[in-house]
C-alpha cells in the first residue's frame, strides 16, 4: 500500500509539530482512520496528498488542545534573524562605488562535504531549529518534494506567504551549514 | 550634476530574491536584472550555487520507511474498511 | 516541422541555413552549460544541429530561451559563444537580449576563445583608464593622469590606480581611480563580465546618466563584433 508508506513518516513528523512526539504516532494513525473513512467523500477538487494532510492537521490540532500544547499557527512569524545574510557581509550603504555588494565573496563549498553524513546531520539540525511554520514549509517542499500549490492548500496559506517562509527557512539552513561547507571545522 | 541611478540590483537585494528566482516568481524584467547581476558578480553566482546545494542536501532527508508493525496495522485497517466493517 | 514566421527587420537575423528560424548568439558556461540553471544544452554533432530545447509556452517570457544579437553580447560574456537557431512565431526583444520559446545550438563560435575574452576584459579596463586620464587632466591632476597613462600592463594599472583610489572617499577623481583599479583587478583575473560592467558603470557615473552606460556597452559590443568579424546589426556572418 504505497500511499500509506509514502506519507506516514511525513505525517508523524508533521503531527509532532502540534503534539508531543510520543503522541504523534497515534495522531497519524487517527488521521489514517479519518482518511479511510472519508475516502469515498473525497471529491478530487484538491490533491489527495493535501486532503490527507488537512485531516492530519485537524486531528493534531484537536489533540494538541487536549494535550495542552497548542502551538500558535502564525503564518508570518518573525524573528530577529530575518535577513538571509547578516548585514556585515556587505559593504555599507556609503561605499562610493559598490554599496551593499559583497565585502568578500562567499567561499566555494567543498564537493566532498556536500555528500557527507555530517552535512546531512547539520541540515537536519538546522531545520529542527527553525520556527515551526518555516520548518513545515521547507520540509514539505524540499524534503518531501511537494509542489507549492499542494503546500499552500495543506497549510492554508497564500502563495506569497509560502514563499516568504520557504525563503527564510532555506536562508537560515544555508547559513547554518556555510562555515562547515566552506572548509571550517565540524561543530 | 544629476546622477541617473544604475538599474543593477545590489548583492544584498539579490540574496533576498533568490527564492523568488528559483520559484519562477520574478517578472521577466526582474529575472533579467537578476541574471544580469549574476553575470558580473562571482559572489552572487556562488551564493545561488550554495542555495541550490542546500536544497539538494535537504532532499536526501526524505525517509520513506515505515515501521513494520505500523504498516501492518494500517493495512489491516484498509482491508477492514474495504470489507465494509468500518462505518 | 511546419515553417515558422520569422521576425524580419533590418536588425533581424539572417534566414537560417536550416530554413526555419533566425540565427542568434548565446553565451554558455564551459561544457555548453546554462550559466544560471546548470542546464546542459544538447551539442551539435558533426553537421547536425543540437536537439531543440523548448520552454513552456504558457510561461513565456518569464521562462524562455534567451539569446543575443550582436549589440547584446557584452552584457552576457561567458566561457563559450554559440550560434543558436531560434524557431518561434514571436521573438521578444528587450534592452539586453532576445527571448524565444524554442532554440537549438547550431555551431560553436570558435573565434571566442579564452584569449580573446581576456583581451576584451583588458580593452574595457584600458578604456576606463583612458576615461580617467581625460578627467584627471581636466581636473588638473596631471601627475596622476601621467602615471595612469604610462601603465603598460593591466597588472601595472591595478598597482598604480589602487593607491590613488584610497586617497579620499569624497573626492570624485579618487573614486574614478577606484573604478579603474577595480576594472583592472577583474581584467587581470579574466573575469571579463565584471571588468566590462565596471567600465560601463564608470561611464555612467562620469556622464551622470544611463546614456553613458549604454554608449560604453555599445563600444564594447563593437569591439567584440570587430574581433569576431561580425557585421554589426546582424547576428552572424560566416568567416
Amino acid at each position: 500500500m504505497s500511499l500509506v508508506e509514502r506519507h506516514h513518516r511525513a505525517m508523524v513528523r508533521l503531527a509532532g509539530a502540534y503534539v508531543p512526539s510520543a503522541v504523534a504516532e497515534e495522531v497519524a494513525q487517527e488521521a489514517w482512520i479519518g482518511v479511510v473513512k472519508g475516502l469515498h467523500k473525497f471529491e478530487g477538487r484538491s490533491s489527495l496528498k493535501a486532503w490527507i494532510f488537512r485531516i492530519l492537521i485537524n486531528c493534531a490540532q484537536f489533540r494538541g488542545l487536549r494535550e495542552a500544547r497548542a502551538v500558535p499557527f502564525s503564518a508570518l512569524e518573525c524573528d530577529a534573524q530575518d535577513r538571509a545574510v547578516p548585514e556585515e557581509r556587505f559593504l555599507d550603504a556609503e561605499h562610493p562605488r559598490w554599496p551593499r555588494h559583497w565585502a568578500k565573496y562567499p567561499e566555494p563549498w567543498s564537493d566532498q562535504r556536500l555528500i557527507s553524513n555530517e552535512t546531512l546531520a547539520m541540515v537536519a539540525n538546522a531545520m529542527e531549529a527553525l520556527p515551526l511554520t518555516q520548518r513545515e514549509v521547507m520540509r514539505l517542499r524540499d524534503v518531501e518534494g511537494w509542489t507549492s500549490a499542494e503546500v499552500c492548500e495543506a497549510l492554508e496559506i497564500s502563495e506569497a506567504n509560502q514563499r516568504v517562509l520557504l525563503h527564510r527557512a532555506r536562508s537560515k539552513v544555508r547559513r547554518a551549514i556555510e562555515p562547515y561547507m566552506s572548509g571550517g571545522e565540524a561543530p | 550634476m544629476s546622477n541617473e541611478a544604475s538599474m543593477d540590483i545590489t548583492c544584498q537585494e539579490l540574496v533576498e530574491l533568490v527564492t523568488d528566482y528559483l520559484e519562477g516568481a520574478l517578472s521577466h524584467e526582474d529575472r533579467t536584472r537578476f541574471e544580469q547581476h549574476l553575470v558580473m558578480c562571482g559572489g552572487c553566482k556562488e551564493y545561488l550555487r550554495e542555495m541550490r546545494k542546500t536544497i539538494a542536501i535537504s532532499r536526501k532527508l526524505s525517509d520513506e520507511d515505515l515501521p513494520a508493525n505500523v504498516r501492518d496495522d494500517l493495512l489491516a485497517l484498509f482491508r477492514k474498511w474495504k470489507a465494509g466493517s468500518l462505518r | 516541422m511546419s515553417a515558422m514566421i520569422c521576425w524580419r527587420s533590418s536588425e533581424s537575423g539572417k534566414q537560417a541555413r536550416y530554413g526555419e528560424g533566425m540565427i542568434a548568439l548565446k553565451f554558455l558556461a564551459r561544457g555548453a552549460v546554462g550559466p544560471f540553471t546548470g542546464f546542459v544544452w544538447p551539442s551539435p554533432a558533426g553537421s547536425t544541429a543540437g536537439a531543440w530545447v523548448e520552454s513552456p509556452p504558457e510561461r513565456f517570457p518569464e521562462r524562455g530561451i534567451h539569446a543575443c544579437l550582436v549589440e547584446h553580447l557584452p552584457y552576457w560574456t561567458d566561457d563559450e559563444l554559440w550560434e543558436v537557431e531560434l524557431s518561434d512565431e514571436k521573438i521578444l526583444r528587450s534592452a539586453m537580449q532576445i527571448v524565444a520559446s524554442r532554440g537549438r545550438l547550431v555551431e560553436r563560435v570558435a573565434a571566442w576563445t579564452p584569449r580573446l575574452a581576456q583581451e576584451f576584459g583588458q580593452a574595457c579596463a584600458l578604456k576606463a583608464r583612458d576615461r580617467a586620464v581625460e578627467l584627471m587632466k581636466q581636473g588638473t591632476r596631471l601627475a596622476e593622469a601621467e602615471q595612469l597613462f604610462a601603465c603598460r600592463s593591466i597588472a601595472e594599472l591595478e598597482k598604480v590606480a589602487r593607491p590613488m583610489s584610497a586617497q579620499s572617499k569624497t573626492d570624485s577623481l579618487s573614486n574614478i581611480a577606484g573604478y579603474v583599479a577595480d576594472a583592472a583587478t577583474f581584467a587581470r583575473i579574466s573575469d571579463v563580465a565584471t571588468a566590462s560592467y565596471i567600465a560601463a558603470e564608470l561611464a555612467r557615473v562620469t556622464s551622470g546618466s544611463m546614456q553613458g552606460f549604454l554608449l560604453e556597452r555599445s563600444w564594447q559590443g563593437r569591439w567584440i563584433a570587430d574581433r569576431l568579424r561580425l557585421a554589426h546589426g546582424s547576428p552572424h556572418v560566416s568567416v
